[in-house]
């Protein structure tokens, strides 16, 4: 029987957390601190052996923002209702617009676009080029009707 | 081993709330449910409700679960309530300070 260790899911959300933490809006945070030491509780973690709850709690916490992103409230930013509301507007509105073409794609674009609809924003690099690549590429824009040529006729005068 | 305290049981509760939503999935979703390593993923979920060790094994196969509900249920299906409401208790002590 193989024996499976949980260093890959590591590998992914520390490198997850270190890209996190190279953002401005995450290293400058008021909550800095926590994801630091969530990172380093993770980096304590053994990863070919059984684990705590707690450990496993730590762990679900982190690939939790690996699936969805790191919460503004998580980071110790004051919530801002208005704002909040004006995003969470604007994503929904292009989710919904991109729905239909997403639907032609795979299921990673149609993720993406599923998260829009529901107010969450791209979650990184990768789901942003994706995204961007659906809007230039991937919406059927029906071609302008071309002016019909006139052939010109016998002259009136 | 059978766990005891609050943390443990909140663990537990969340794994049979994931387990609800991956077979509701699987019946939306029958490729899902037919695919090879979805008895692998159920049985570990029921095995940690179980309180059973949590060997890398069966965290791997919990972690992939709430990935297969992130990739076809959205965010929120995703996230066991345990999470969520740890992240805001520590936002919350976070905050304070």
């Amino acid at each position: 029987m193989t024996r499976v260790s949980l260093a890959p899911a590591f590998h992914e959300v520390l490198a997850f957390l270190d890209r996190m933490l190279a953002l401005p809006e995450v290293r400058d945070s008021p909550n800095v601190e926590y994801i630091r030491r969530l990172q380093g509780d993770l980096l304590v973690m053994p990863q070919d052996e059984p684990l705590s709850p707690a450990d496993v709690g730590v762990l679900l916490t982190a690939w939790r923002y690996r699936l969805t992103g790191i919460p503004a409230t998580a980071l110790g930013y004051p919530p801002q209702p208005e704002q909040d509301a004006a995003i969470d507007t604007t994503l929904r509105t292009a989710g919904q617009f991109l729905q239909p073409y997403a639907a032609q794609h795979s299921t990673q674009i149609q993720r993406i676009v599923d998260d829009l609809v529901e107010g969450h924003a791209p979650l990184d690099a990768g789901d942003t080029a994706a995204l961007l690549a659906l809007v230039l590429h991937g919406l059927n824009i029906p071609p302008r009707p071309r002016r019909k040529r006139v052939p010109a006729g016998p002259s009136r005068a | 081993m059978k766990y005891t305290d609050p943390f443990d049981l909140e663990l537990r509760g969340d794994c049979l709330e994931i387990l609800d939503e991956l077979d509701d999935l699987a019946s939306q979703y029958p490729l899902i449910g037919a695919g090879a390593s979805y008895p692998d993923l159920r049985s570990s979920l029921v095995e940690i409700a179980d309180g059973q060790p949590l060997t890398p094994a069966r965290v791997v196969n919990l972690l992939s679960a709430m990935r297969v509900l992130h990739l076809h249920g959205g965010p929120e299906q995703a996230m066991p309530p345990m999470v969520l409401n740890r992240a805001a208790r520590r936002a919350q002590r976070f905050g304070r300070n």
